[in-house]
């Protein structure tokens, strides 16, 4: 009975984003307030039901429900309980689910706090956000239905989660992604109702900034929380790998990223408009074009779902219907959204053009490189070819490097112009940061590399000028003052984490019998002891590594159901330093296989990104949001 | 005096981004008719190794088509950063074991790396040419990496697996195939 009600639930949850799509635009077509109340009300009621929906299928996963198709293929009875729970979205179906639950979510939450808003504009955004959600929900419940019972029914134990989700890093790690993801939804809605309105000003930057921070905030800490995950549990140091999945969540960042800067302008100085909304349209493009890249698999990939031709026509469909419908829109309105603006000598606006410059060619060059092996298979009929992670460094890393050295400038530009006086305490910074960008990495590793050294020396310079400019406002900090300079301290923690262990990590592949002793770096490793441990749905190989006072314990795990191999990688983290070690297979009679690596500063990367979405949350909280809805709620009762 | 904006695009500008997404949707919805993505692209099939002269991971010897076994061998591209060739690596172990010619393609990998994990853990191949800069993989079509070619006496490609040879693999499948082509063989 409770998968069916799930079902039905999901079934409610369609007609209601249906019903949404339809009385939002009513609303705001014929400016009617009771229609847009009722958009409201249905806005809502989409997330309860399926919220509903989400909930008694995740009851019938702990339940062990295995008549469920969905739920006999992704889950076992021998999984503790909170494995049974994020089961739930260890594949296509449960996790589309999980998307179209976020989606609900966030027009939810739009739907309650627009009051400021005029009635056509908030009427169109919840009318997008009513029939994209519809969308997505046609396609869960025809081509992805996870609500649907095996028959004949022949209850089994099931086949288990796949080995590798079966770590808390998947409990987390989808829901915040997603949450970025389908967040954009929200600013690509807004960008819609600009368009039809042909209203795009300060306002409608306050509205719809907030939304963007956010969800950027949350693809953060998804992003980071993934690559974390990656490190630990796919168990060979590893931290980012240029995937193609990898890269279809962060194409969206790159293009959020540069939305927010853009935003910025057109909030300040009424520019960038028509660019601004063209990047709002772009990154939710880019986050569909993501969801179908990951799971039509048209592109090989380590995180690959189950393939079925019939999805990826679906999803190539919502993407070409969504975007070519809102891309035409733009094609015709754009040119009503006049910006003035003049460019004199270095302002904020001409720096914050050059980070969108710099920022979409990142994403351009990225877009090229993942979709390559699909163009190429296109225009050679099908031969295929691959690229690797060398080449995204090489483009990558000098654009944002370019990124860097303009951010050390951000803080204290001002708009239209800057005097050049300003500039002269941060040239001495940028000489002081170069010293010390090449002694700190002398100093921590004996060694000299230049490009370390250069990437430490621009992050310690981007440090230096926002602390010092923090400090110059430390009696008037506005909190979106704050958010802008502790997301850039974040960007430069960040850099110095990827320069140092790109320039510094040790790792050595090992063959090792109990009581060997190695030494790796400075230190001195002792093979104690292995053993076979059990867990719930695994059996593993353990083995003991004395590190100086540190007992360290990499495993091998075999999981039964599946017969699937996973290594556990054992490590030690430290602010400055991680050791890692990884336990292989066995080689010969009593010899095993085993990696020893030091990780310098690994922390950093995913320190940096965690205070830049803290920055993202900070800038939504100023005063001026807040202000804007007092104000505006003052003049609407004043109008009743 | 304000100057007037180079930021406001030209009105047919505008329609760039929507010609753009049509041209990708055309390449999206050609490339979903596109064969299962685990089967060799009939390109490759049946045509001989692409010619090559790459060095010898062992000796830094140049090795040419001349080099390879005279007899159907197993082509595996593999890599020290390739998390999957781990679990493969085994299996490939107990094949050489039992007799078969297996020649690596260590790709886009660091020489000493690959030396140390062949030192390590084993050596189950014959001969191991190296593809530092990916082209020879290219050619071959390489796009994931494990991959294993079968390759008959002749040097021609009969067979792709792409991803890691499990034990069922080889015992269910590429063994089968292997044998029918050291029959052929016999029987020239």
């Amino acid at each position: 009975m409770i998968p069916e009600l799930a079902h039905f639930l999901c079934v409610l949850g369609f007609t209601c984003a249906l019903a949404l799509g339809g009385t939002g635009f009513f609303a705001a077509k014929f400016n009617q307030a009771a229609w847009l109340l009722a958009a409201r009300q249905l806005a809502v009621l989409q997330f309860l039901t399926i919220l509903g929906s989400f909930v008694l299928l995740d009851i019938s996963f702990l339940r062990d429900d295995f008549t469920v198709q969905y739920i006999a293929s992704n889950s076992n009875e021998a999984l503790p309980w909170y494995f049974k729970a994020s089961a739930m979205w260890g594949d296509h179906e449960g996790s589309f689910l999980l998307w179209v639950l976020v989606m609900a979510g966030w027009t939810g939450a739009v739907a309650l706090r627009g009051r400021s808003h005029s009635i056509d504009m908030h009427g169109y955004v919840l009318g997008v956000l009513g029939l994209i959600n519809a969308g997505f929900l046609l396609f869960l419940l025809s081509a992805s239905n996870p609500f649907l019972r095996a028959f004949p029914l022949n209850p089994t134990v099931g086949m288990d989660m796949n080995a590798i989700l079966q770590d808390y890093g998947h409990l987390v790690h989808p829901p915040f992604l997603y949450l970025g993801y389908v967040g954009f939804s929200v600013a690509f809605a807004y960008a819609i109702a600009a368009l039809l309105t042909g209203r795009i000003d300060a306002a409608w930057a306050r509205w719809s900034r907030p939304w963007t921070n956010t969800a950027w905030a949350f693809l953060t800490v998804g992003i980071a929380l993934g690559s974390w995950w990656a490190y630990y549990e796919l168990g060979w140091g590893g931290w980012w790998f240029w995937d193609p999945v990898e890269n279809a969540s962060f194409m969206p960042w790159l293009a959020a990223t540069a939305l927010i800067h853009s935003m910025a302008v057109t909030e300040k100085r009424g520019a960038f408009k028509s660019w601004t909304a063209l990047l709002a349209l772009l990154t939710f493009t880019l986050s569909l074009i993501g969801a179908f890249l990951v799971r039509s698999g048209v592109l090989t990939s380590v995180h690959a779902f189950a393939i079925d031709p019939e999805r990826g026509v679906f999803l190539a469909t919502i993407v070409a219907v969504v975007a070519s419908l809102a891309l035409l829109l733009y094609a015709f309105r754009a040119s009503k959204l006049r910006s003035q603006i003049a460019y004199r000598g270095i302002s904020r606006e001409m720096l914050l053009l050059a980070n969108n410059m710099l920022l979409t060619l990142a994403l351009a060059v990225i877009f090229l490189y993942t979709l390559y092996p699909l163009f190429y298979e296109w225009l050679t009929g099908g031969e295929r070819t691959s690229i690797g992670p060398p080449y995204f460094n090489r483009a990558f890393v000098p654009l944002m490097m370019l990124l860097a050295a303009c951010l050390a400038l951000a803080p204290l530009s001002r708009w239209k112009r800057t005097p050049l006086a300003l500039y002269k305490p941060v040239l001495i910074m940028l000489v002081v940061s170069a010293v010390l960008g090449l002694f700190i990495p002398l100093v921590y590793a004996g060694a000299l590399n230049l490009g370390v050294s250069l990437c430490v020396a621009i992050a310690v310079w981007i440090v230096a000028s926002h602390l010092a400019e923090l400090y110059r406002h430390r009696r008037s900090l506005a909190l979106s003052f704050v958010g802008m300079n502790v997301a850039h301290l974040g960007f430069a923690i960040t850099v110095i984490g990827i320069a140092m262990t790109s320039g510094f990590s040790v790792s050595q592949d090992l063959r090792l019998s109990v009581g060997d002793e190695v030494q790796v770096g400075e230190r001195t490793y002792l093979f104690s002891a292995i053993r076979n441990v059990e867990g719930p749905n695994y059996v593993a190989n353990q083995a003991d590594f004395v590190v100086g006072d540190v007992l360290l314990q990499p495993e091998r795990r075999q999981y039964t159901t599946r017969n699937t191999v996973t290594t556990e990688a054992a490590i030690r983290p430290g602010f400055t330093n991680d050791l890692l070690i990884s336990l292989g297979e066995p080689v010969g009679v009593d010899a095993w296989a085993v990696r020893i690596q030091e990780k310098p500063f690994i922390r950093w990367v995913w320190l940096g990104a965690v205070l830049a979405a803290i920055a993202g949350v900070i800038a939504v909280c100023d005063v001026r949001y807040r202000r804007l809805r007092v104000r505006e709620l003052t003049a609407a009762q004043v109008a009743d | 005096m304000k100057s007037k904006s180079a930021f406001t695009p030209l009105r047919a500008a505008l329609w760039l981004p929507l010609v753009a997404l049509v041209g990708l949707c055309i390449v999206f919805f050609q490339s979903l008719g596109f064969s299962p993505r685990n089967v060799l692209p009939s390109a490759m099939l049946d045509k001989p190794l692409p010619e090559f002269s790459l060095p010898e991971l062992s000796s830094g010897i140049q090795a040419t088509h001349l080099d390879m076994p005279k007899e159907a061998f197993l082509l595996n591209v593999w890599a020290t950063w390739c998390f999957p060739c781990r679990e493969e690596h085994p299996v490939l172990m107990s094949i050489a074991e039992s007799g078969i010619n297996i020649v690596g393609l260590n790709y886009k990998d660091e020489d000493a790396k690959a030396v140390t994990w062949l030192n390590t853990i084993g050596d189950p191949y014959q001969l191991n040419l190296v593809d530092r800069t990916g082209d020879y993989g290219v050619e071959l079509g390489v796009y994931g990496v494990p991959a294993t070619y079968i390759v008959d006496q002749n040097g021609v490609i009969r067979y792709k697996h792409i991803g890691p040879i499990t034990d069922e693999d080889w015992e269910q499948k590429l063994s089968d195939i292997f044998l029918s082509l050291a029959k052929k063989q016999a029987r020239a």
